[in-house]
């Protein structure tokens, strides 16, 4: 109970700072389901307020979808509601395995583990497979919880580490000759960049590992359920399914929407997983209504590419839209449409006014990405329709007039608002 | 490569303008920075010895690793993870002084 001033006032400028720097994140309150158009509360207090959502990862519309809402309920009424224990003492249920089996289909691979979330996955992997002989080469703009499982595994198991430029393949090349003499090489992506949208080149990658014999990582957290002719992921996309070693991914984007991961991928790393794996070790099984719906959500996506198809086309439309009005956008092939302005505060500016037009699209700058890089990540769901669609891009049309940015270039924009 | 280190060290010793080896290290290190950090297309980055590389932006923090590598295999150094901070890594200027600082130590 010993709470000393000294200490409250550092976190309290800690905090300052934070907010100082304009880096101080709220949180908005959502009074209805996930779905392509919410009530918001913003400010907090404000009276709700109904906008059209483009800054969500419910990319399939499945977060709120009757189907899987029944399923999740029929897994409370037949299994329960928790499982009240990790995996390996007594809280692995048959749909459990049910939905490792269906996963390692899905993703075209030998076996699958689930985790309490794909950061956890990602997390717990490398320290489980990997010794101090060994190396993991990865991609400079890979997320977050896999930098973490790469300081995790450098810390346990002393595995050294290296990274190589955003998806330069010679740069790649010339990292997996330096560390020729290494026992494992595992190369390590995202599929499709969360804040880019663009895909990773998987083709190359893998033929690279097979020339350097390397193992590849595919983080598909952005990619399953809907890149790919039937929505498999980036490996499907990219003509190399059945090839890859190591997939993780989640189920609470694409997938359904709730909370879960994996890591599915050849039979050896998996049972590691399952004896070392610490995050599997000592945390909750995912919980019954969640292993039903996520079935479910298999069981959908496997009869049907309907919805990653009108994903697809509101993809296209939406990028199509917003160039052709004259924002900046990055270049890619995913619903991920990040329209570029470059500089931190305009991006926050643009953002306020588009909620004050009924969009809700968040502004995001350094740290989280490069400096000088300040982008509104637009994410399209196969939800949207087009009269949605069509309302979203005239306020992004109406905004962007306001700031006198339609038509204007990287070096346009940076020369009217800095960088 | 001793022979260079130890030509650095007198260089500096007696104190002379900007000694040659001293030039020599320097270009190394941003040619290694140029090559490893920089894309080919962007050409908007100035890079110079007092380029802020993780402060501003161009090194990562989490990247800088390779660059630690370079720099102990390229003097016969090692560089303790504590003294390989940020900070340390933030310009070509404050490499180079570790590095000498490091070079000194091995006498
Ligand atoms: C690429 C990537 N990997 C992993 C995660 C983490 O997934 P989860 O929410 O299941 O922990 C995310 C989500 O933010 C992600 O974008």
């Amino acid at each position: 109970m010993a709470y000393p001033t000294t200490v409250k006032d550092t976190w309290r400028a800690d905090l300052d700072k934070i907010r100082g720097d304009g880096l101080y994140k709220e949180e908005r309150f959502i009074h209805s389901p996930q779905a392509a158009d919410i009530m918001v509360e913003f400010p907090a207090g404000a009276a709700p307020k109904e906008v059209i959502n483009l800054c969500s990862n419910n990319y399939l519309g499945l977060s709120s979808h009757p189907e899987v809402v029944a399923a999740a309920h029929r897994g409370l009424d037949e299994r329960g509601y928790g499982m009240s224990s990790v995996r390996f003492i007594c809280g692995t249920q048959d749909v459990h395995r049910t939905l490792e089996r269906k996963l390692t289909e899905f993703l075209g691979t030998e076996d699958t583990i689930l985790f309490p979330s794909c950061m956890d996955a990602n997390a717990g992997v490398f320290e489980a497979i990997l010794g101090p002989q060994d190396i993991m080469i990865s991609d400079r703009l890979v997320h977050a919880s896999i930098i973490d499982g790469i300081r995790l595994a450098k810390a346990g198991t002393n595995a050294i580490h290296d990274t190589y430029k955003h998806s330069d393949m010679k740069h790649l090349e010339q990292k997996l000759q330096e560390h020729a003499d290494k026992r494992v090489k595992v190369i390590i992506t995202d599929g499709v960049f969360s804040m880019d949208g663009d895909l990773a080149p998987m083709d190359e990658i893998v033929r690279l590992a097979e020339q350097y014999g390397a193992l590849v990582f595919l983080d598909d957290s952005h990619a399953s359920g809907f890149i790919g002719k039937t929505g498999r992921g980036t490996h499907e996309a990219k003509g190399v399914f059945g090839k890859i070693d190591i997939i993780t991914t989640t189920l609470g984007k694409g997938l359904g929407g709730a909370s879960g991961g994996c890591v599915s991928g050849r039979k050896e790393i998996v049972e590691l997983c399952r004896q070392k794996a610490r995050p599997y070790l000592f945390s909750n099984a995912v919980p019954p209504p969640i292993a039903y719906a996520a079935i479910t959500v298999l069981d959908l996506l496997s009869s049907s590419t309907v919805r990653r198809d009108k994903l697809e086309v509101n993809a296209k439309f939406w990028r199509h839209g917003l160039i052709e009005a004259g924002f900046v956008v990055k270049e890619g092939d995913s619903p991920i449409v990040p329209v570029m302005l470059f500089n931190a505060k305009l991006s926050q500016d643009v953002s306020r006014d588009l909620f004050a037009e009924g969009i809700y699209a968040v502004g995001f700058f350094f740290p989280v990405v490069p400096a000088g890089q300040a982008r509104i990540r637009t994410q399209m769901s196969a939800d949207h329709d087009r009269p949605m669609l069509e309302r979203a891009l005239a306020a992004f049309k109406k905004v962007g007039a306001k700031h006198g940015i339609l038509g204007l270039d990287k070096k346009g924009i940076i020369g009217k608002y800095g960088q | 490569m001793v022979g260079e280190i130890l030509g650095l060290g007198q260089a500096k010793a007696r104190g002379g303008s900007a000694p040659r080896k001293e030039r020599t290290m320097k270009q190394m290190i941003l040619d290694y920075i140029r090559n490893e950090y920089i894309d080919d297309d962007d050409d908007d980055v100035v890079l110079d010895e007092n380029t802020k590389l993780i402060s501003g932006g161009i090194v990562d923090s989490f990247s800088m690793v390779s660059l630690k590598r370079f720099i102990e295999k390229k003097y016969a150094i090692s560089i303790p993870d504590e003294e390989a901070s940020p900070e340390a890594f933030d310009t070509v200027n404050s490499i180079i002084a570790l590095v000498n600082r490091h070079v000194a130590k091995k006498g």
